[in-house]
């Protein structure tokens, strides 16, 4: 049942990525190779040039070019507006400005053309002699796009070629900088390695970086199948759950049947160590106390241990209490579980055997239950929340138990494996998120949790110096209350960082360094720990108090420089590809609406998609009930009209917005704005796109303009 | 292809075409059921009064809209498609072209438009600006700077620019001085000395009774009349006799042996020439003393 199921959901996936395609291929095939044959054979590209090169001369003629001194200035304003602390963020700042700048003329310009290029056409009449030659009304709109596209082409060039003229004046003024600098700082400076980094480097140019493939957050660095976390550290972990839909319909019954229950159960390892001065306040400040905790054993099947009451007493070691929430595909709390925020407090008792897992029992209302059975898939969080306590997680610490009477019960487990479908996926371990990313608490000794960045099959080459730059870009979440006087430090937080080779075992050692704000820092590691690709970064916050917020690409791996000039051609080539498919949705709206009406539809099909991912949660199954619930209407019938309105409402929006272009799928500044080479795939992935939705509008195009009356 | 086809510029039957407004339904019958033959080789004329049906059938007949009922076949093909586009050559009742290019560019975008090659057209557009009487100067002027008489000389040598079987002019003379009218006229004709067939759309009479091999006249979308010129306009019940330098003695002498002969109405007067030939025979007059000609396509 179990792989039928899997199967199926992996045809969905498919299909759902797939549909746009299919739709796609459709069109072109019914509209150009069957209708539109005899057109296809016909086709001229002598007849198209001349169109395109009509519509070029129109708008270089009508000093439509004139518009990018406009934008050349605004960028340079604009950019001596702004002033980063960090150089390499100036350069930064200044690609943004000026690739944004680029974006935007070249799309207005595009789509006010494109729009009201035939409907002004038509009603002129100049097509009168066009379509009275021997041109088909194929030849005519792929014309049109040629002519845009050329256009689109010219800004581009011109904006580019600005680009990197100022980029380059901007890159020598922060070089020099750099120097003075270089020349002023101590020689143990940690902020010299960054210098240097630059000096040598320059800033127009272009990294190829390898990325970890995950970040996970631990108590203590991993050791064999258990992985730890420390409590009152914001440590918790994910465990993904994905129900069929029979499944689906054990928890609608439970939900429906009254008295009956299902439970989550959790198993974790504990240890715990008698709490210091700090922890005893932190106890105290979570209402744990010290004092006697009654442990109450219920019925809960055969599954878990019988372990009679017991009584843990007064002034030991506090309770191990875990707080859990359910989340959807979002991380998002399940829309109408309670105490969204905290989550529900489970105090997880005592195993009969010293060393066995403890376990925690948490009863699921009906109404969870509900929730549960109508979403695709929902995540188990589980805060470690006791100070002094360490969490340790095992391969399937999640379970609901669904109590039937009879000795086993019905025991639904985490889903699948993505990476591997025959296992249970693992659960993450991860830490709450701020502002800056996710946070890592820091202590002095360096005995706080540490991030762990994995990183396997990094395509890292043999350097000449024996030295791997690895770009780091840890933010501080909160700054540390460190007494400068009195320990003699100098007030910066403190990371450490460690790079321990997977198949070797080598360790780069432990290296201190010292992030700011907002900035990149470049740190040299041996090469011999990362040496065949599989490599752990451990980062510790070393600073007490100190909070870092990490994000999942904060630490990477230099593994080639590359040009500046072909990375920005190569996003340039993206931009370009973008402004075409603007230039044929701007022509498909104009064969059969009004230039302004054209205008409005081009920008709704353009930004749907991303107006949908923007609602986000908002649109999750089971958001109609919420809705209800705040709007107070407490009417069964009526709140579920509401809710089921709204579903259907949300589900129409995704499926129509599916068939819309995802404008994300053109990274014009995503990449070089952060230094990094544009990869080919991400090239590939906007041609596609540009396929995928510029060839069956172009067909559509053309099937409404052979049918169109084009005399007013 | 039967030998009537051959014959055949044009063939349309029962072509119709009713507008229809947003909801489909009937608004205007601008054409019902006409029936017309072309042959190949005349200068055919197309009459009637604004809203008569004669832009509907020219638009139908170049595919610009579609026929409701019936069918219109253009040299042995269906209309509007791009086999008979090769072949004919439109000029519209105004110059619809684009007016950011110059009357050379123009020529040579039409040109493309047939594929024909960059060397041929580099000889055939100077002809072309020659022939419809555009000076050097005025061919490198952008379209929006011309005046409506240059507009319709440069779209007329795009209407030629292909050396078309078919040519449909649509108000050919429209804007145009007596000068340039007669210079159209006269090059109609030389088109069909050279075996063109042309369809001639106007309602000026004038334009079409002096060029034209036969006419038809359309009136609420419905053929009123089809012939041959001489035919439509002889009068059958009246005789005119036409002599030079009688006395006005020998004139009562003739009125009074018709009046023996028992004819009543008898008129004998002046004959009188067309005020286009009087413009004519004076601007050439003028010409011929010396004076200077008047720019060809200069601005009315």
């Amino acid at each position: 049942m179990l792989p039928a199921f899997v199967l199926s959901f992996a045809f969905a996936d498919l299909w759902h990525q797939y549909l746009p395609w299919l739709a796609a291929g459709i069109v072109v095939v019914l509209g150009l190779l069957i209708y539109g044959a005899h057109d296809l054979f016909r086709l001229s590209l002598t007849r198209i040039w001349a169109i395109s090169s009509v519509c070029f001369s129109e708008a270089i003629r009508k000093r439509t070019l004139w518009i990018t001194p406009l934008a050349i200035i605004g960028v340079i304003v604009v950019t001596q507006l702004s002033h980063p602390d960090d150089p390499q963020e100036a350069i930064r700042q200044a690609t943004k400005f000026c690739l944004f700048a680029s974006g935007l003329l070249v799309s207005v310009v595009a789509i006010i053309l494109a729009c009201t290029n035939l409907p002004k056409e038509i009603d002129n009449r100049v097509i009168f002699t066009v379509v009275t030659k021997p041109t088909t009304r194929l030849e005519i709109v792929l014309g049109k796009c040629l002519g845009f596209a050329r256009i689109s082409a010219a800004i581009i060039i011109i904006m580019g070629i600005f680009t990197y003229a100022y980029l380059q004046s901007r890159s020598w003024t922060e070089m020099a900088s750099v120097h003075r600098q270089l020349a002023s700082v101590p020689p143990d400076s940690p902020t010299r390695p960054t210098l240097v980094y630059y000096a040598d480097h320059g800033f127009l140019t272009t990294r190829r970086l390898d990325a970890p493939e995950n970040l996970q957050v631990y108590g203590r660095v991993p050791d064999g199948n258990v992985r730890w976390m420390q409590g009152a550290q914001s440590e918790y972990f994910l465990v993904p759950f994905t129900l069929s839909e029979e499944q689906k319909d054990e928890l609608q019954q439970v939900a429906e049947t009254s008295g009956a229950s299902a439970y989550l159960m959790t198993t974790l390892r504990i240890q715990q160590h008698m709490p210091n001065a700090s922890e005893q306040r932190e106890i105290k400040q979570l209402g744990l106390g010290n004092a006697a905790v009654e442990l109450k054993a219920e019925e809960l099947g055969p599954i878990l241990p019988t372990t009679q009451p017991a009584t843990q007493p007064a002034n030991a070691l506090p309770p191990a209490v875990v707080s859990i929430r359910l989340l959807n595909q979002n991380y998002r709390s399940l829309n109408g579980t309670l105490d969204e925020s905290a989550g529900m407090r489970v105090v997880l008792q005592q195993p009969d055997k010293p060393g066995d897992s403890w376990y925690g029992r948490l009863t699921i209302p009906a109404e969870w239950l509900q929730h549960m059975a109508q979403v695709p898939m929902f995540y188990v969080q589980v805060h470690a929340i006791s100070p002094a306590t360490d969490y340790g997680v095992e391969a399937e610490p999640e379970m609901i138990f669904i109590p039937t009477g009879k000795q086993s019960g019905i025991k639904i487990g985490p889903a699948m494996s993505a990476q591997d479908p025959g296992k249970p996926a693992e659960p993450e371990l991860l830490s709450s998120r701020g502002a800056r990313g996710m946070i890592l608490m820091g202590k002095a000794d360096g005995k706080g949790p540490l991030a762990l960045y994995r990183f396997r099959n990094a395509k890292v080459s043999k350097p000449s110096n024996g030295t791997v730059p690895l770009q780091l870009q840890i933010n501080i979440e909160k700054n540390g209350e460190v007494d400068v006087e009195k320990t003699g430090e100098s007030g910066y937080a403190k990371v450490g960082v460690e790079v321990i080779n997977k198949k070797t075992g080598q360790s780069s050692g432990l290296i201190e360094v010292t992030p700011e704000l907002s900035q990149t820092s470049f740190l040299n590691v041996p090469f011999k720990s990362v040496e065949g690709g599989d490599f752990d970064v451990v980062v510790r916050s070393q600073t007490q108090d100190q909070w870092l917020g990490l994000k999942d690409d904060a630490v990477s791996v230099v593994v080639a420089d590359e040009s500046f000039v072909v990375n920005l051609f190569k996003s340039l080539l993206v931009l370009w590809m973008l402004s075409i498919l603007v230039v044929v949705i701007g022509i498909f709206c104009s064969t059969f609406l009004s230039w302004p009406i054209a205008i409005i539809c081009t920008l709704v099909i353009l930004l749907g998609h991303w107006g949908v991912d923007q609602l986000g949660s908002a649109l999750d199954p089971g958001s109609g009930r919420s809705i209800a619930t705040e709007f107070r209407i407490y009417d069964p019938v009526s709140s579920r009209t509401i809710s089921q309105t709204f579903d259907t409402l949300s589900h129409v929006l995704r499926v129509v917005s599916n068939f819309l272009p995802d404008l994300s799928k053109f990274p014009v500044s995503d990449y070089i704005e952060r230094g990094l080479a544009v990869p080919l795939s991400s090239l590939l992935q906007s041609l596609g796109v540009l396929a995928c939705y510029g060839l069956p509008l172009l067909v559509l195009s053309y099937v409404i303009m052979r049918n169109k009356e084009v005399a007013p | 292809m039967t030998q009537s086809a051959q014959e055949e510029a044009v063939r349309i039957e029962h072509l119709t075409k009713i507008y229809k407004d947003f909801w489909g339904r009937d608004k205007v019958r601008a054409l019902d059921d006409l029936n017309l033959s072309i042959r190949r080789g005349e200068v055919f004329g197309l009459l009637g009064p604004n809203g008569s049906g004669k832009s509907t059938t020219i638009k139908l007949m170049l595919g610009l809209i579609f026929p409701t009922a019936g069918s219109a076949s253009i040299l042995g093909h269906a209309a509007g498609s791009t086999e008979v586009n090769e072949k004919i050559g439109f000029l519209p009742e105004e110059s619809y072209l684009y007016r950011f290019l110059n009357g050379e560019e123009t020529l040579y975008f039409y040109g493309r438009l047939f594929k024909i090659p960059r060397r041929d057209l580099k000889r055939r557009v100077p002809m072309l600006l020659d022939t419809v009487g555009l000076n050097a100067k005025d061919r490198k002027r952008k379209l929006r700077e011309y005046s409506k008489g240059m507009a319709r000389r440069i779209g007329l040598a795009q209407a030629l620019i292909n050396d078309p079987e078919l040519i449909l002019l649509d108000e050919p003379t429209t804007g145009l001085d007596p000068i340039g009218t007669r210079e159209m006229k006269d090059l109609i004709i030389s088109l069909k000395q050279q075996g063109k067939t042309v369809l001639l759309c106007s309602h000026l009479l004038a334009d079409v009774q002096d060029v034209c091999d036969r006419i038809t006249i359309l009136f609420g979308g419905r053929m009123q009349t089809l012939g041959q010129v001489r035919d439509l306009l002889q009068v059958r019940d009246i005789t005119q006799i036409q002599t030079r330098g009688m006395s006005t003695a020998q004139i009562e002498e003739v009125q009074s042996f018709l009046s023996k002969m028992g004819v009543s109405d008898t008129v004998i007067t002046h004959p009188t020439t067309t005020l286009e030939d009087l413009f004519m025979r004076i601007v050439r007059e003028r010409t011929g003393n010396g004076q200077a000609k008047p720019p060809v396509g200069s601005p009315n």
